[in-house]
């Protein structure tokens, strides 16, 4: 039961590749997420690591009053009042929202092009997020001083999201504005112990990481088909593995092989799990991103961390996902106003648009991560039935009883763990 | 040890074999040998003018799968992706014009004058090229960003340096270029003839048309070569812009971004172009340059 | 008018001639850099701010935590500008005396690739060299025998990395070789084929093949292949070249005259092979990583300014160093304005 194999689903998913270039990411794992709430009530334990944020905004507060004076310092009442002005910068991953395939659209996006019907905003719609850190690297000086990003609303994942907040650099949504939101967001979404009421953000899409393999190389290999993380260290397919280069992911599988909880990971936890893994780099195990789907078809990679988006664009009803008997990660990407955000109102406004539930279907059928939107799955049947009972886009009660999300951690801790990261992949 | 063995060696070259053999050598050798090291230069070109017919299977375009013409229909296809060419186009352009002017100024300099400070000048051009791209880029993102700051906020106006966007992009773009410009001009300028200009002088005329008639023609190609070199270099930047960048894109962003998760067949379409454009560009202008002569 | 206004313009003139560029430099270069050099003694983090500690810890980490970084850098670049040099010079060569009419037409094809993203090359490489390209290929198809292993692979070996560098920067060896080599006059050359006897160097071959055998040790070192075999392979080419190719005349005067270009080329080559990351990581594995790479990773994921900016600092310094003494070792009279680079 834990392999994702249904030939129905497997074919139904086939027919709509060529269109559905999905992937995207690296989706870092990460940090409290859809099923916070759950983790919560079940392990007790994700509620613990937030609050080590709560300090901050203080200090952050102190260096941006200087800058009080500045030209067009956005710093003054959120404009949320306002008009709603003509533009959105919205900063996005790639392949994250749907495209037109076909007619005179083709190349743009409905849902953004529905929106700017409905209330006459434009959105200049940016792929320009490839990475949480990187991202935020090219914006952390000016969220700092108060000044405006040039960003109105931007899809951060959640431990990236959580740190944000908590340093004071989100602006807090008019909830007056986004009545969908309130209404549809999906109940395992809400109350996450890093913004329990929804004051800062609203989920654009979540995802798991678990393992994937491919089945002929698998067998070839002789080994039975795999069902949990561990088999991935299996001598047989030595040399033949992949990692993710997301360190939430990869440290967050290898504690869950290792029986350690990753909401509440030690750095001596961490330097276990490499200890674990470093012989496989020795073998020649590599990192890498959503590329392994390439080594899977090329018969170089047998078996593989991997994203749950991903298999289902794969081409191959011999690539196949496992929500392996450790569990699997979860992670959500999530809608943020940056401070000193020129469109807030706008930026509200599209929230509220993209969690009607009708919306919500249409960039599903597209993007096929696991969705945010309650009553999504009743719209979806009417354009893609198969879609609906999709585990990868609305996982069954007993997938998410296995989900894990990462801890939320300090940035000192951050950078620690990263840096043993790092080390392992050998930079 | 030569000056010993020279008084033996042959006084007149006798046609040995080991002669004709070197002289096969010279005549057919070395032309393989460029052809062949040509051909190493354009294989990536080829293979990427190959995949751009690629069929799109799966997000990944590493492998052949099928002739197709699908994404030469629909070579923007990707949002985001005209823009970003056309940022890198301006953004290469206007800094090549920028870098080339300021570079060849200071070559000339270097070159033509002997004054105090001129070795620690040499010395100072070095520095950019001996620095790692991802340093510049980072500590410039501090700069820019320190400058919408009091008290330099009130000096420079917003939208110069602040937010990040093509200026910045640009700004880092004409610094990095300035240094191979140099490099480069001063290269064609070392075995430049300074009597030519002082004939020119004693022929009466002055030190500006000297320069326009008399050496300015001669260094042209040098600099002509580092315009060249200062627009592949800024159509190629990825690191540098990376963090100066903000909200525009330039297309190497754009590639890197999506090479994370994918690898469109629509990047080699577009590869293509621009290689394609580059070598009617070139080929026109020569065509040009030969009938105006 | 007066003899000194005339003066005193003579004297002012290269300093405004400077001026500008300089300036752009100063603002846009000098400045940030001070700027990287203080986070590197500072400790905080990313989302707090830094704070001027003048703490070296950052630097004296560095040689227990990242020596294997710096010596793959060191390794791969040198391999590459070598291997760069050998592959340009004949090429720059023949385009600078034996081009005639075709001179433009070969360096438009060697600049070429410059027409492309650096990305597009790289990834055109990946297709190349990968498990199921052409080479792979061409290699099991050759090996009537088998003796190569199945899962015989290029990708993540420190081959793939030096290829990819090689090929990366080889325009930039070869431009200044050819601007070096095509300023020579011809005359000197011609006089230089009088003055000395033969076409080749006395006992060049023995040169040819020590040399030879020296640097093909060096490559299958640096590539970890079999070394004995790269020196035997690098001794037969190098007896041939040093045998039919180097003359009397080249070594005394055509290859002196050229140094500039050399100096300039292996330079252009070296620093930025040096600083890489995207071959690294596009053709490489965990144990090819270079310098740029954890310069790269300790900026963008870990945040770690002061590791990050320290090795930048540390890379940055023995570039110099390795410059300076590399322009004294070829005899400049000063560091790069004797040599025209």
């Amino acid at each position: 039961m834990d392999e994702m194999g249904e030939k129905g689903l497997r074919d139904a998913l086939e027919t709509r590749i060529s269109r559905r270039t999905l992937l995207r990411r690296g989706g870092q794992i990460a940090g409290v997420t859809g099923v916070g709430a759950f983790l919560a009530a079940c392990s007790g334990s994700a509620a613990t690591t937030a609050p080590t944020q709560a300090a901050v905004p203080s200090t952050a507060a102190s260096a941006a009053a200087p800058s009080a004076g500045a030209a067009a310092s956005p710093t003054a009442a959120p404009p949320s009042e306002g008009p709603m002005g003509t533009i959105l910068n919205f900063a996005n991953w790639p392949a994250y929202i749907d495209v037109a395939t076909s007619g005179p659209d083709k190349g743009k996006s409905p849902t953004l092009l529905q929106f700017e019907k409905a209330t006459g905003v434009h959105v200049n719609y940016q792929e320009k997020i490839d990475d949480n850190n990187s991202f935020v690297a090219t914006i952390r000086d000016q969220l700092k001083a108060g000044l405006d990003t040039g960003w109105d609303l931007m899809a951060l994942t959640d431990w990236m999201a959580a740190r944000l907040i908590g340093l004071g650099w989100i602006s807090k949504i008019n909830q007056a504005n986004v009545p969908n939101c309130r209404a549809n967001l999906r109940d395992a979404l809400r109350n996450l112990p890093w913004d329990p009421n929804n004051d800062y953000h609203y989920t654009w899409q979540s995802g798991m990481t678990g393992v994937g393999y491919n089945k002929k190389s698998v067998a070839k290999a002789g080994m039975p088909p795999l069902t949990k993380v561990a088999d991935l260290w299996d001598s047989r397919l030595a040399g033949h593995v992949t990692f993710l280069t997301e360190m939430r992911d990869t440290f967050g599988l290898g504690a869950l092989k290792l029986g350690i909880d990753p909401a509440t990971i030690t750095l001596d936890q961490v330097k276990q799990i490499v200890n674990d893994m470093q012989p496989l780099v020795s073998q020649g195990l590599r990192f890498t991103g959503n590329s392994y789907l390439q080594d899977f078809a090329n018969g170089k990679v047998w078996a593989a961390m991997v994203w749950s988006g991903d298999l289902a664009s794969s081409g191959s009803a011999d690539d196949t996902f496992v929500f392996p008997e450790e569990g699997t990660m979860i992670w959500s990407d999530n809608m943020l106003i940056p401070k000193g955000a020129q469109h807030q109102r706008a930026a509200e406004a599209f929230m509220n648009f993209v969690y009607d539930p009708k919306i919500a279907a249409q960039i599903e059928d597209y993007v096929y991560y696991v969705c945010p939107v309650k009553g999504a799955d009743v719209e979806i049947k009417k354009i893609d039935p198969s879609a609906a009972t999709n585990p990868l886009i609305f996982p069954t009660p007993a997938i998410v009883a296995k989900q894990h999300a990462f801890k939320i951690l300090t940035s000192d801790e951050d950078q620690q763990f990263n840096n043993a990261f790092n080390t392992l992949m050998g930079s | 040890m030569t000056a010993i063995a020279r008084p033996f060696a042959p006084a007149r070259p006798r046609p040995t074999v080991r002669r004709r053999v070197a002289a096969l050598v010279d005549h057919w050798g070395l032309p393989a040998y460029t052809v062949a090291a040509v051909a190493y230069l354009l294989m990536p070109i080829a293979v990427m003018i190959l995949f751009s017919f690629n069929e799109q299977v799966g997000k990944f375009n590493y492998q052949w799968h099928a002739f197709s013409l699908d994404a030469w229909a629909n070579p923007f296809g990707r949002p985001g992706m005209a823009a970003a060419i056309r940022t890198s186009l301006e953004i290469a352009f206007l800094s090549t014009l920028a870098a080339t002017a300021l570079g060849t100024l200071i070559a000339v300099s270097l070159t033509r004058y002997r004054f105090p400070g001129r070795s620690a000048t040499n010395l100072f051009i070095f520095l950019p090229m001996a620095t790692p791209e991802i340093v510049m880029g980072a500590s410039l993102l501090t700069l820019f960003v320190n400058t919408a700051q009091p008290p330099l906020d009130t000096v420079i106006p917003k939208g110069v340096l602040f937010p990040l966007g093509f200026n910045t992009i640009l700004i880092a773009h004409i610094m990095f270029n300035i240094s191979y410009v140099v490099v480069t001009v001063k290269a064609r300028m070392a075995g430049f003839d300074r009597r030519l200009e002082e004939a020119s002088m004693d022929l009466g005329a002055n030190e500006w048309t000297t320069f326009w008639k008399v050496t300015f023609p001669l260094i042209f190609p040098g600099i002509l070569a580092a315009a060249l070199l200062a627009f592949s270099l800024s159509i190629d930047d990825f690191v540098v812009t990376n963090f100066t960048s903000g909200l525009t894109n330039t297309f190497p962003i754009w590639v890197w971004g999506s090479l994370r998760n994918s690898l469109p067949v629509q990047i080699n379409v577009v590869g293509t172009m621009i290689f394609g454009t580059a070598v009617l560009l070139v080929l026109g202008s020569t065509l040009l340059q030969r009938r105006a002569q | 008018m007066s003899r000194t206004s005339h003066l005193l313009r003579r004297f002012l003139t290269p300093y405004l001639l400077l001026a500008p560029g300089l300036l752009w430099l100063i603002v846009f270069f000098i400045f940030p850099t001070v700027q990287m050099f203080l986070y590197s003694v500072s400790t905080g983090s990313v989302d707090f701010g830094y704070r001027l500690t003048w703490s070296f810890a950052a630097f004296t980490q560095i040689p227990q935590e990242f020596s294997r970084q710096f010596a793959n850098s060191i390794l791969y670049g040198t391999l590459a500008t070598i291997l760069t040099f050998l592959i340009s010079y004949p090429l720059a060569y023949f385009i600078a005396f034996r081009g005639g009419r075709y001179k433009n037409v070969i360096l438009f094809l060697v600049i070429a690739p410059f027409f492309t993203s650096f990305l597009i090359r790289t990834i055109s490489w990946q297709i190349i060299l990968g498990d199921n390209g052409p080479v792979i290929g061409l290699i099991h198809t050759v090996d009537v025998f088998h003796q190569v292993p199945q899962n015989f692979t290029f990708m993540g070996e420190p081959i793939a990395v030096v290829s990819g560098l090689v090929y990366n920067f080889l325009p930039f060896m070869t431009l200044p070789l050819y601007v070096a080599l095509e300023r020579i006059d011809l005359r000197l050359i011609e006089a230089a084929q009088d003055l000395y006897a033969g076409p080749w160097r006395p006992r060049g071959w023995i040169y040819g093949a020590l040399g030879g055998a020296a640097l093909g040790g060096l490559v299958g070192f640096g590539i970890s292949w079999s070394v004995p075999a790269f020196a035997a392979a690098g001794a037969v080419l190098g007896t041939l070249i040093g045998g039919f190719f180097v003359s009397e005349s080249f070594l005394r005067v055509t290859f002196p005259l050229s140094l500039p270009g050399v100096f300039a080329g292996s330079l252009l080559t070296f620093i930025p092979a040096l600083g890489d990351y995207v071959n690294a990581t596009l053709l490489g594995s965990p144990k090819t990583q270079m310098i740029g790479n954890v310069i790269q990773a300790r900026f963008l994921e870990s945040n770690d300014y002061p590791t990050a900016s320290a090795l930048s600092f540390v890379l940055m310094v023995g570039i110099i160093i390795a410059v300076m003494a590399y322009a004294r070792v070829l005899g400049t009279e000063d560091l790069s304005g004797g040599v025209t680079i």
